[in-house]
Protein backbone atom coordinates (compact mmCIF):
# COMPACT_ATOMS: atom_id res chain seq x y z
CA UNK A 1 0.00 0.00 0.00
CA UNK A 2 1.43 3.47 -0.61
CA UNK A 3 -0.20 6.70 0.47
CA UNK A 4 -2.33 7.19 -2.42
CA UNK A 5 -5.40 6.27 -1.30
CA UNK A 6 -9.07 5.26 -2.18
CA UNK A 7 -10.21 7.30 -5.63
CA UNK A 8 -13.70 6.75 -6.05
CA UNK A 9 -14.86 8.38 -9.81
CA UNK A 10 -18.74 9.95 -9.72
CA UNK A 11 -20.17 11.83 -7.04
CA UNK A 12 -23.47 10.59 -7.38
CA UNK A 13 -25.32 8.72 -4.57
CA UNK A 14 -22.79 5.85 -5.11
CA UNK A 15 -19.85 7.47 -4.86
CA UNK A 16 -21.04 9.44 -1.92
CA UNK A 17 -21.97 6.35 -0.51
CA UNK A 18 -18.52 4.55 -0.67
CA UNK A 19 -16.90 7.65 0.53
CA UNK A 20 -18.83 8.25 3.72
CA UNK A 21 -18.58 4.41 4.58
CA UNK A 22 -14.92 4.39 4.75
CA UNK A 23 -14.81 7.50 6.74
CA UNK A 24 -17.99 5.78 8.89
CA UNK A 25 -16.00 2.85 9.61
CA UNK A 26 -12.74 4.15 10.63
CA UNK A 27 -10.31 4.51 7.27
CA UNK A 28 -7.70 6.72 7.47
CA UNK A 29 -6.55 6.72 3.87
CA UNK A 30 -6.44 9.30 1.18
CA UNK A 31 -10.24 9.41 0.32
CA UNK A 32 -10.79 11.21 -3.20
CA UNK A 33 -14.31 12.05 -5.00
CA UNK A 34 -14.07 13.18 -8.54
CA UNK A 35 -17.69 14.19 -10.35
CA UNK A 36 -18.01 15.48 -13.41
CA UNK A 37 -20.58 18.56 -12.65
CA UNK A 38 -19.52 21.43 -10.77
CA UNK A 39 -20.26 22.12 -7.07
CA UNK A 40 -21.35 19.66 -4.20
CA UNK A 41 -22.72 16.70 -4.63
CA UNK A 42 -26.77 16.28 -4.76
CA UNK A 43 -29.84 13.95 -4.62
CA UNK A 44 -31.19 13.25 -8.06
CA UNK A 45 -34.89 11.71 -7.33
CA UNK A 46 -36.56 15.41 -5.90
CA UNK A 47 -34.93 16.41 -9.49
CA UNK A 48 -38.16 15.36 -11.39
CA UNK A 49 -40.50 15.92 -8.44
CA UNK A 50 -40.03 18.48 -5.69
CA UNK A 51 -37.56 20.74 -7.34
CA UNK A 52 -39.28 20.16 -10.91
CA UNK A 53 -42.58 21.30 -8.92
CA UNK A 54 -40.63 24.86 -7.70
CA UNK A 55 -41.36 23.84 -3.91
CA UNK A 56 -37.73 22.98 -3.18
CA UNK A 57 -34.78 25.35 -4.05
CA UNK A 58 -31.44 24.58 -4.88
CA UNK A 59 -29.92 24.37 -1.61
CA UNK A 60 -32.43 21.67 -0.57
CA UNK A 61 -30.68 19.18 -3.13
CA UNK A 62 -27.70 19.62 -1.86
CA UNK A 63 -26.30 16.01 0.45
CA UNK A 64 -23.89 16.77 2.71
CA UNK A 65 -23.08 20.56 3.22
CA UNK A 66 -19.09 21.99 2.53
CA UNK A 67 -18.20 21.21 5.95
CA UNK A 68 -19.18 17.42 6.47
CA UNK A 69 -16.41 16.93 3.59
CA UNK A 70 -13.76 19.02 5.27
CA UNK A 71 -14.75 17.22 8.29
CA UNK A 72 -14.47 13.60 7.66
CA UNK A 73 -11.31 14.56 5.17
CA UNK A 74 -13.43 13.96 1.73
CA UNK A 75 -11.04 15.66 -0.56
CA UNK A 76 -13.97 16.54 -3.37
CA UNK A 77 -12.77 17.30 -6.58
CA UNK A 78 -16.01 18.50 -8.61
CA UNK A 79 -16.43 19.99 -12.32
CA UNK A 80 -13.92 17.25 -13.48
CA UNK A 81 -14.13 14.52 -15.77
CA UNK A 82 -11.59 11.12 -15.67
CA UNK A 83 -10.08 10.73 -19.01
CA UNK A 84 -8.16 7.97 -19.15
CA UNK A 85 -7.73 5.23 -16.52
CA UNK A 86 -3.99 2.84 -16.61
CA UNK A 87 -4.98 -0.10 -14.82
CA UNK A 88 -1.52 -1.55 -14.34
CA UNK A 89 -0.28 1.90 -13.23
CA UNK A 90 -2.85 2.66 -10.88
CA UNK A 91 -3.28 5.78 -12.00
CA UNK A 92 -6.10 8.16 -13.59
CA UNK A 93 -6.27 11.41 -16.14
CA UNK A 94 -8.34 13.59 -15.74
CA UNK A 95 -9.39 16.58 -17.93
CA UNK A 96 -6.88 18.70 -16.30
CA UNK A 97 -4.30 17.03 -17.06
CA UNK A 98 -3.70 16.25 -13.48
CA UNK A 99 -3.25 12.64 -12.75
CA UNK A 100 -4.01 10.77 -9.71
CA UNK A 101 -2.31 7.68 -8.36
CA UNK A 102 -4.90 5.12 -6.22
CA UNK A 103 -4.34 1.75 -4.21
CA UNK A 104 -7.83 1.36 -4.48
CA UNK A 105 -10.43 2.92 -7.57
CA UNK A 106 -13.96 2.53 -7.08
CA UNK A 107 -15.75 3.22 -10.82
CA UNK A 108 -19.56 4.74 -9.61
CA UNK A 109 -19.84 6.58 -13.16
CA UNK A 110 -23.41 6.03 -13.34
CA UNK A 111 -25.56 6.50 -16.40
CA UNK A 112 -25.99 8.38 -19.01
CA UNK A 113 -28.97 9.76 -21.42
CA UNK A 114 -30.27 8.15 -23.97
CA UNK A 115 -30.54 10.46 -26.80
CA UNK A 116 -32.95 10.51 -29.28
CA UNK A 117 -31.72 10.84 -32.99
CA UNK A 118 -34.38 12.11 -35.36
CA UNK A 119 -35.02 15.53 -37.27
CA UNK A 120 -35.09 18.46 -35.31
CA UNK A 121 -34.04 16.97 -32.26
CA UNK A 122 -31.56 19.23 -31.34
CA UNK A 123 -33.99 21.98 -31.61
CA UNK A 124 -34.30 24.64 -28.49
CA UNK A 125 -37.09 23.60 -26.20
CA UNK A 126 -36.24 20.32 -26.37
CA UNK A 127 -35.01 18.69 -22.74
CA UNK A 128 -33.70 16.01 -20.91
CA UNK A 129 -33.87 15.47 -17.00
CA UNK A 130 -31.23 13.75 -15.40
CA UNK A 131 -28.55 16.24 -13.61
CA UNK A 132 -29.17 19.46 -11.87
CA UNK A 133 -28.38 21.69 -14.28
CA UNK A 134 -31.10 20.15 -16.84
CA UNK A 135 -33.45 20.24 -14.30
CA UNK A 136 -32.91 24.45 -13.75
CA UNK A 137 -33.29 24.83 -17.44
CA UNK A 138 -36.24 22.58 -17.88
CA UNK A 139 -37.67 24.49 -14.85
CA UNK A 140 -36.95 27.95 -15.90
CA UNK A 141 -38.43 26.88 -19.41
CA UNK A 142 -41.82 25.86 -17.73
CA UNK A 143 -43.35 29.30 -17.08
CA UNK A 144 -43.36 30.38 -20.82
CA UNK A 145 -44.86 26.64 -22.15
CA UNK A 146 -48.70 26.21 -21.91
CA UNK A 147 -48.70 22.48 -24.30
CA UNK A 148 -45.91 19.81 -23.58
CA UNK A 149 -45.17 16.64 -24.81
CA UNK A 150 -43.21 14.40 -22.77
CA UNK A 151 -41.55 11.62 -24.78
CA UNK A 152 -40.61 8.15 -22.58
CA UNK A 153 -43.38 6.46 -20.50
CA UNK A 154 -40.85 6.01 -17.83
CA UNK A 155 -40.26 6.94 -14.19
CA UNK A 156 -38.49 10.07 -15.16
CA UNK A 157 -41.15 10.82 -18.07
CA UNK A 158 -44.00 9.80 -15.72
CA UNK A 159 -43.20 12.16 -12.65
CA UNK A 160 -41.99 15.31 -14.66
CA UNK A 161 -45.74 15.02 -16.64
CA UNK A 162 -47.08 14.76 -13.59
CA UNK A 163 -45.44 17.82 -12.26
CA UNK A 164 -46.16 19.91 -15.64
CA UNK A 165 -50.18 18.89 -14.90
CA UNK A 166 -49.91 20.37 -11.28
CA UNK A 167 -48.35 23.28 -12.48
CA UNK A 168 -51.51 23.76 -15.06
CA UNK A 169 -49.94 22.43 -18.30
CA UNK A 170 -51.60 20.85 -21.16
CA UNK A 171 -49.42 17.54 -21.04
CA UNK A 172 -49.20 14.71 -24.08
CA UNK A 173 -47.16 11.59 -22.85
CA UNK A 174 -46.08 9.59 -25.97
CA UNK A 175 -44.68 6.20 -24.60
CA UNK A 176 -42.72 4.29 -27.38
CA UNK A 177 -44.07 0.66 -25.58
CA UNK A 178 -47.54 -0.73 -25.36
CA UNK A 179 -48.16 0.15 -21.92
CA UNK A 180 -46.72 2.88 -19.25
CA UNK A 181 -43.43 1.90 -17.40
CA UNK A 182 -42.80 -1.07 -19.52
CA UNK A 183 -39.42 -1.74 -17.42
CA UNK A 184 -40.93 -1.49 -14.16
CA UNK A 185 -43.88 -2.73 -13.60
CA UNK A 186 -46.89 -5.13 -14.11
CA UNK A 187 -50.03 -4.58 -16.23
CA UNK A 188 -52.15 -3.39 -13.26
CA UNK A 189 -50.17 -0.88 -12.03
CA UNK A 190 -49.42 0.24 -15.67
CA UNK A 191 -53.01 0.52 -16.18
CA UNK A 192 -53.24 2.70 -12.95
CA UNK A 193 -50.89 5.10 -13.84
CA UNK A 194 -52.20 5.61 -16.83
CA UNK A 195 -55.34 5.67 -15.64
CA UNK A 196 -53.81 8.27 -13.00
CA UNK A 197 -52.46 10.62 -15.21
CA UNK A 198 -55.47 10.51 -18.12
CA UNK A 199 -57.56 10.82 -14.97
CA UNK A 200 -55.81 14.23 -14.48
CA UNK A 201 -56.22 15.74 -17.91
CA UNK A 202 -52.81 14.38 -19.58
CA UNK A 203 -52.85 12.62 -22.79
CA UNK A 204 -51.58 9.33 -23.16
CA UNK A 205 -50.60 7.60 -26.47
CA UNK A 206 -48.75 4.09 -26.26
CA UNK A 207 -47.07 2.18 -29.31
CA UNK A 208 -45.73 5.54 -30.48
CA UNK A 209 -42.98 5.81 -33.44
CA UNK A 210 -41.76 8.96 -33.24
CA UNK A 211 -40.81 10.58 -37.06
CA UNK A 212 -39.17 13.45 -35.60
CA UNK A 213 -39.56 16.93 -34.53
CA UNK A 214 -40.97 20.23 -35.93
CA UNK A 215 -39.55 23.39 -35.58
CA UNK A 216 -39.91 27.11 -36.22
CA UNK A 217 -36.70 29.34 -36.41
CA UNK A 218 -35.01 26.86 -34.67
CA UNK A 219 -37.44 26.23 -32.06
CA UNK A 220 -39.87 22.95 -31.25
CA UNK A 221 -42.97 23.33 -32.28
CA UNK A 222 -44.41 20.04 -31.76
CA UNK A 223 -43.96 16.43 -32.52
CA UNK A 224 -44.40 14.28 -35.53
CA UNK A 225 -45.52 10.35 -35.57
CA UNK A 226 -44.85 7.83 -38.29
CA UNK A 227 -48.67 7.37 -39.03
CA UNK A 228 -48.66 11.57 -39.47
CA UNK A 229 -50.45 12.35 -36.48
CA UNK A 230 -48.85 15.31 -34.59
CA UNK A 231 -48.67 17.06 -31.40
CA UNK A 232 -47.85 20.87 -30.74
CA UNK A 233 -45.38 21.65 -27.99
CA UNK A 234 -44.18 24.73 -26.44
CA UNK A 235 -41.65 22.21 -24.78
CA UNK A 236 -40.75 18.61 -24.77
CA UNK A 237 -39.13 16.47 -22.45
CA UNK A 238 -37.71 13.82 -23.37
CA UNK A 239 -37.03 10.58 -21.14
CA UNK A 240 -36.14 7.47 -22.84
CA UNK A 241 -33.87 6.14 -20.51
CA UNK A 242 -30.31 5.59 -19.51
CA UNK A 243 -27.19 3.24 -20.40
CA UNK A 244 -24.44 2.99 -18.08
CA UNK A 245 -21.15 4.73 -18.55
CA UNK A 246 -18.49 2.23 -18.96
CA UNK A 247 -16.06 4.37 -21.33
CA UNK A 248 -13.32 4.67 -18.84
CA UNK A 249 -13.70 1.31 -17.92
CA UNK A 250 -14.10 -0.45 -21.22
CA UNK A 251 -11.28 1.56 -22.50
CA UNK A 252 -9.13 0.31 -20.06
CA UNK A 253 -9.90 -3.11 -20.87
CA UNK A 254 -12.19 -3.89 -17.77
CA UNK A 255 -14.80 -6.26 -18.35
CA UNK A 256 -18.27 -4.91 -19.13
CA UNK A 257 -21.17 -5.87 -21.09
CA UNK A 258 -23.97 -3.40 -20.62
CA UNK A 259 -22.28 -2.40 -17.47
CA UNK A 260 -19.15 -2.71 -15.79
CA UNK A 261 -19.17 -6.58 -14.61
CA UNK A 262 -18.73 -7.46 -10.96
CA UNK A 263 -18.01 -9.95 -8.70
CA UNK A 264 -20.43 -10.33 -5.75
CA UNK A 265 -18.00 -7.90 -3.55
CA UNK A 266 -18.00 -5.39 -6.30
CA UNK A 267 -14.60 -6.04 -7.76
CA UNK A 268 -14.41 -5.82 -11.22
CA UNK A 269 -12.15 -8.06 -13.72
CA UNK A 270 -9.09 -5.89 -12.08
CA UNK A 271 -9.32 -6.75 -9.00
CA UNK A 272 -7.88 -3.39 -7.44
CA UNK A 273 -10.97 -1.23 -8.72
CA UNK A 274 -14.89 -1.89 -7.60
CA UNK A 275 -17.92 -0.67 -9.08
CA UNK A 276 -21.26 -0.08 -8.26
CA UNK A 277 -24.17 1.37 -8.47
CA UNK A 278 -25.62 2.74 -11.64
CA UNK A 279 -22.99 1.62 -14.33
CA UNK A 280 -22.49 -1.96 -12.31
CA UNK A 281 -23.31 -5.56 -13.48
CA UNK A 282 -23.69 -8.17 -11.37
CA UNK A 283 -24.88 -11.60 -10.18
CA UNK A 284 -27.66 -11.03 -7.98
CA UNK A 285 -28.19 -14.53 -5.88
CA UNK A 286 -31.88 -13.66 -4.94
CA UNK A 287 -32.43 -13.76 -8.62
CA UNK A 288 -29.91 -16.05 -9.78
CA UNK A 289 -29.34 -13.98 -13.41
CA UNK A 290 -27.14 -10.47 -13.97
CA UNK A 291 -28.84 -7.43 -13.62
CA UNK A 292 -27.95 -3.49 -13.61
CA UNK A 293 -30.10 -1.38 -11.42
CA UNK A 294 -30.80 1.91 -11.51
CA UNK A 295 -32.04 3.01 -8.48
CA UNK A 296 -31.26 5.10 -5.53
CA UNK A 297 -31.17 2.19 -3.23
CA UNK A 298 -28.92 0.24 -5.25
CA UNK A 299 -26.71 3.21 -5.43
CA UNK A 300 -26.54 3.79 -1.41
CA UNK A 301 -26.54 0.37 -0.77
CA UNK A 302 -23.80 -0.71 -3.09
CA UNK A 303 -21.47 1.66 -2.88
CA UNK A 304 -21.76 0.93 1.21
CA UNK A 305 -20.89 -2.66 -0.22
CA UNK A 306 -17.69 -1.24 -2.01
CA UNK A 307 -16.28 0.16 0.76
CA UNK A 308 -16.80 -2.92 2.69
CA UNK A 309 -15.02 -4.86 0.58
CA UNK A 310 -12.19 -2.49 0.93
CA UNK A 311 -11.95 -2.81 4.52
CA UNK A 312 -11.91 -6.65 4.08
CA UNK A 313 -15.50 -7.71 4.49
CA UNK A 314 -16.05 -10.92 1.94
CA UNK A 315 -19.60 -11.14 2.14
CA UNK A 316 -21.87 -11.19 -0.71
CA UNK A 317 -24.22 -8.17 -1.90
CA UNK A 318 -27.84 -9.29 -1.48
CA UNK A 319 -29.75 -6.55 -0.59
CA UNK A 320 -33.13 -6.52 -1.95
CA UNK A 321 -33.78 -3.78 -4.94
CA UNK A 322 -36.64 -1.43 -4.10
CA UNK A 323 -38.29 1.37 -6.01
CA UNK A 324 -40.54 4.39 -5.66
CA UNK A 325 -41.87 6.63 -7.92
CA UNK A 326 -44.23 9.45 -6.24
CA UNK A 327 -47.12 11.13 -9.15
CA UNK A 328 -49.87 13.18 -8.14
CA UNK A 329 -50.84 12.09 -4.62
CA UNK A 330 -50.14 8.54 -5.60
CA UNK A 331 -47.07 6.59 -3.73
CA UNK A 332 -45.46 3.31 -6.69
CA UNK A 333 -43.13 1.31 -4.50
CA UNK A 334 -41.77 -1.46 -5.66
CA UNK A 335 -39.82 -4.20 -3.69
CA UNK A 336 -37.65 -6.47 -6.20
CA UNK A 337 -37.71 -7.50 -10.00
CA UNK A 338 -40.39 -8.92 -11.58
CA UNK A 339 -38.96 -10.06 -14.58
CA UNK A 340 -40.40 -13.35 -15.82
CA UNK A 341 -43.38 -13.30 -13.37
CA UNK A 342 -45.68 -16.00 -14.37
CA UNK A 343 -48.54 -14.83 -11.64
CA UNK A 344 -49.76 -11.71 -10.68
CA UNK A 345 -51.76 -11.58 -7.60
CA UNK A 346 -53.59 -8.52 -6.62
CA UNK A 347 -53.84 -7.65 -2.28
CA UNK A 348 -56.63 -4.74 -2.39
CA UNK A 349 -58.97 -3.99 -4.88
CA UNK A 350 -57.56 -3.31 -8.64
CA UNK A 351 -59.88 -0.62 -9.50
CA UNK A 352 -58.89 1.51 -6.47
CA UNK A 353 -56.68 3.85 -4.86
CA UNK A 354 -54.90 0.89 -2.59
CA UNK A 355 -53.37 -2.03 -3.90
CA UNK A 356 -50.35 -4.33 -4.24
CA UNK A 357 -49.08 -6.74 -7.40
CA UNK A 358 -47.56 -9.78 -5.82
CA UNK A 359 -45.48 -11.00 -8.92
CA UNK A 360 -44.51 -14.81 -8.59
CA UNK A 361 -42.39 -17.25 -10.85
CA UNK A 362 -43.14 -20.94 -10.44
CA UNK A 363 -44.57 -19.97 -6.94
CA UNK A 364 -41.50 -17.87 -5.66
CA UNK A 365 -42.15 -14.37 -4.95
CA UNK A 366 -40.13 -12.31 -7.10
CA UNK A 367 -41.69 -8.78 -6.77
CA UNK A 368 -44.46 -6.79 -4.72
CA UNK A 369 -45.97 -3.31 -6.35
CA UNK A 370 -47.67 -1.10 -4.31
CA UNK A 371 -49.64 1.76 -5.06
CA UNK A 372 -50.25 3.31 -2.04
CA UNK A 373 -49.69 0.77 0.88
CA UNK A 374 -46.58 1.38 1.99
CA UNK A 375 -47.15 -1.38 4.54
CA UNK A 376 -46.87 -4.16 1.68
CA UNK A 377 -44.03 -2.66 0.64
CA UNK A 378 -41.92 -2.67 3.75
CA UNK A 379 -43.24 -5.88 4.61
CA UNK A 380 -42.54 -7.43 1.08
CA UNK A 381 -39.20 -6.26 1.18
CA UNK A 382 -38.32 -8.44 4.12
CA UNK A 383 -39.99 -11.33 2.59
CA UNK A 384 -38.04 -11.34 -0.24
CA UNK A 385 -34.96 -10.78 1.22
CA UNK A 386 -35.92 -13.98 3.43
CA UNK A 387 -36.85 -15.83 0.70
CA UNK A 388 -40.42 -16.40 1.90
CA UNK A 389 -43.02 -16.51 -0.72
CA UNK A 390 -46.40 -16.42 0.83
CA UNK A 391 -48.97 -18.58 -0.93
CA UNK A 392 -51.00 -17.03 -3.47
CA UNK A 393 -54.26 -17.39 -1.58
CA UNK A 394 -52.46 -15.78 1.52
CA UNK A 395 -51.26 -12.81 -0.76
CA UNK A 396 -54.82 -11.94 -2.21
CA UNK A 397 -56.76 -12.09 1.26
CA UNK A 398 -56.00 -8.96 3.02
CA UNK A 399 -57.43 -10.36 6.41
CA UNK A 400 -54.34 -12.70 6.14
CA UNK A 401 -51.46 -10.96 8.17
CA UNK A 402 -48.45 -11.35 5.86
CA UNK A 403 -46.19 -9.96 8.68
CA UNK A 404 -46.99 -13.27 11.24
CA UNK A 405 -44.89 -14.86 8.31
CA UNK A 406 -41.46 -13.03 9.02
CA UNK B 1 -33.54 28.74 11.95
CA UNK B 2 -33.87 26.34 14.21
CA UNK B 3 -31.58 24.76 16.92
CA UNK B 4 -32.13 21.09 17.10
CA UNK B 5 -30.01 18.50 19.03
CA UNK B 6 -29.65 15.19 17.83
CA UNK B 7 -28.50 12.47 19.86
CA UNK B 8 -27.41 9.13 19.05
CA UNK B 9 -27.51 5.81 20.19
CA UNK B 10 -23.85 5.65 21.72
CA UNK B 11 -24.73 9.32 23.36
CA UNK B 12 -22.86 11.23 20.67
CA UNK B 13 -24.88 14.66 19.47
CA UNK B 14 -24.72 17.25 17.34
CA UNK B 15 -26.13 20.79 17.93
CA UNK B 16 -27.56 22.25 14.61
CA UNK B 17 -29.40 24.97 13.06
CA UNK B 18 -31.32 24.61 10.01
CA UNK B 19 -33.90 27.19 8.33
CA UNK B 20 -37.90 26.61 8.85
CA UNK B 21 -39.11 24.81 6.27
CA UNK B 22 -37.05 22.17 6.08
CA UNK B 23 -37.77 19.37 7.32
CA UNK B 24 -35.85 17.33 10.37
CA UNK B 25 -34.35 14.65 8.51
CA UNK B 26 -32.94 17.25 6.20
CA UNK B 27 -31.08 19.07 8.62
CA UNK B 28 -29.87 15.60 10.29
CA UNK B 29 -28.58 14.78 6.78
CA UNK B 30 -27.15 17.80 5.45
CA UNK B 31 -24.94 17.98 8.31
CA UNK B 32 -24.04 14.53 8.27
CA UNK B 33 -25.96 13.21 11.74
CA UNK B 34 -24.72 9.54 11.33
CA UNK B 35 -27.91 7.86 13.21
CA UNK B 36 -30.00 9.19 10.03
CA UNK B 37 -29.92 7.08 6.83
CA UNK B 38 -32.92 8.63 5.00
CA UNK B 39 -32.10 6.78 2.03
CA UNK B 40 -35.44 7.85 0.05
CA UNK B 41 -34.05 11.46 0.77
CA UNK B 42 -37.44 12.52 2.50
CA UNK B 43 -39.94 11.07 0.44
CA UNK B 44 -41.67 8.56 3.19
CA UNK B 45 -40.51 6.09 1.31
CA UNK B 46 -37.88 4.08 3.32
CA UNK B 47 -38.63 4.08 7.02
CA UNK B 48 -34.67 4.92 7.64
CA UNK B 49 -34.95 8.16 8.83
CA UNK B 50 -36.48 7.03 12.24
CA UNK B 51 -36.47 9.50 15.60
CA UNK B 52 -37.62 9.59 19.16
CA UNK B 53 -38.89 12.88 19.67
CA UNK B 54 -38.51 14.53 22.59
CA UNK B 55 -41.90 14.49 24.58
CA UNK B 56 -42.12 18.39 25.68
CA UNK B 57 -42.55 19.07 21.74
CA UNK B 58 -44.76 16.19 20.61
CA UNK B 59 -48.01 18.46 20.65
CA UNK B 60 -45.84 20.83 18.40
CA UNK B 61 -45.64 18.46 16.05
CA UNK B 62 -47.90 18.05 12.62
CA UNK B 63 -50.46 14.58 12.90
CA UNK B 64 -48.79 11.53 12.06
CA UNK B 65 -50.29 10.57 8.43
CA UNK B 66 -51.46 7.26 7.11
CA UNK B 67 -48.28 6.38 5.06
CA UNK B 68 -46.13 7.47 7.68
CA UNK B 69 -48.19 5.21 10.41
CA UNK B 70 -47.72 2.37 8.50
CA UNK B 71 -43.72 2.84 7.40
CA UNK B 72 -43.42 3.43 11.43
CA UNK B 73 -45.14 0.04 12.07
CA UNK B 74 -41.90 -1.09 9.71
CA UNK B 75 -38.74 0.73 11.33
CA UNK B 76 -35.35 -1.42 11.92
CA UNK B 77 -35.56 -0.15 15.62
CA UNK B 78 -38.76 -0.34 17.97
CA UNK B 79 -41.60 1.78 17.22
CA UNK B 80 -42.35 3.45 20.88
CA UNK B 81 -44.68 6.34 21.57
CA UNK B 82 -42.75 9.22 20.13
CA UNK B 83 -41.54 7.55 17.14
CA UNK B 84 -41.93 9.54 14.28
CA UNK B 85 -40.25 9.63 10.55
CA UNK B 86 -38.52 12.38 10.75
CA UNK B 87 -39.20 13.64 6.87
CA UNK B 88 -42.74 14.19 7.89
CA UNK B 89 -41.98 17.09 10.41
CA UNK B 90 -41.21 20.09 9.12
CA UNK B 91 -39.54 22.85 11.08
CA UNK B 92 -40.77 25.71 12.56
CA UNK B 93 -40.28 27.85 14.82
CA UNK B 94 -42.09 26.35 17.92
CA UNK B 95 -39.45 23.09 17.56
CA UNK B 96 -36.36 25.43 18.51
CA UNK B 97 -34.42 23.68 20.86
CA UNK B 98 -35.86 20.17 20.57
CA UNK B 99 -33.93 17.31 21.26
CA UNK B 100 -34.29 14.58 19.08
CA UNK B 101 -32.58 10.81 20.38
CA UNK B 102 -32.07 8.33 17.07
CA UNK B 103 -32.42 4.78 17.46
CA UNK B 104 -29.85 2.13 17.27
CA UNK B 105 -30.51 0.74 13.54
CA UNK B 106 -32.39 1.81 10.63
CA UNK B 107 -31.32 -0.75 8.50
Amino acid sequence: MSDAGIVIVGCGHAGLSTAETLRRRGYRGRVRLIGDEAGLPYQRPPLSKQFLKGEWDQSRLIQRNAEFYVKHDIELIPGQMATSLDVGGRSLALESGERLTWDNLVLATGAKLKRLQVSGADAAGVYYLRTLAQAKALRAALSGATQIVVIGGGFIGLEAAAAFVDAGKSVCILNGADSLLPRAASGPVARHMAGLHLGRGAQVENAIELAGFDTQGGRVSGVTLRDGRSFPADIVLVGIGVEPDTELAQTAGLKCKDGILIDEQCRTSAPDILAAGDCARFRHPLYHRLVRLESIQNAIEQGKHAAGTLLGDTDPYRAVPWFWSDQYDTKLQIAGLADGHDLEVIRGDEQGERFSVFCYARRRLLAVESINAPADHMIARRLIQSGISPTADDAANPDFNLRDLL
Amino acid sequence: MVKITFVEADGVSYDIKAPEGWSLMEAAFHNGVEGIEAECGGACNCATCHVYIDERYLDKLPPIGSTEDEMLECTAAERRANSRLSCQIELTAELDGIVVDLPETQI
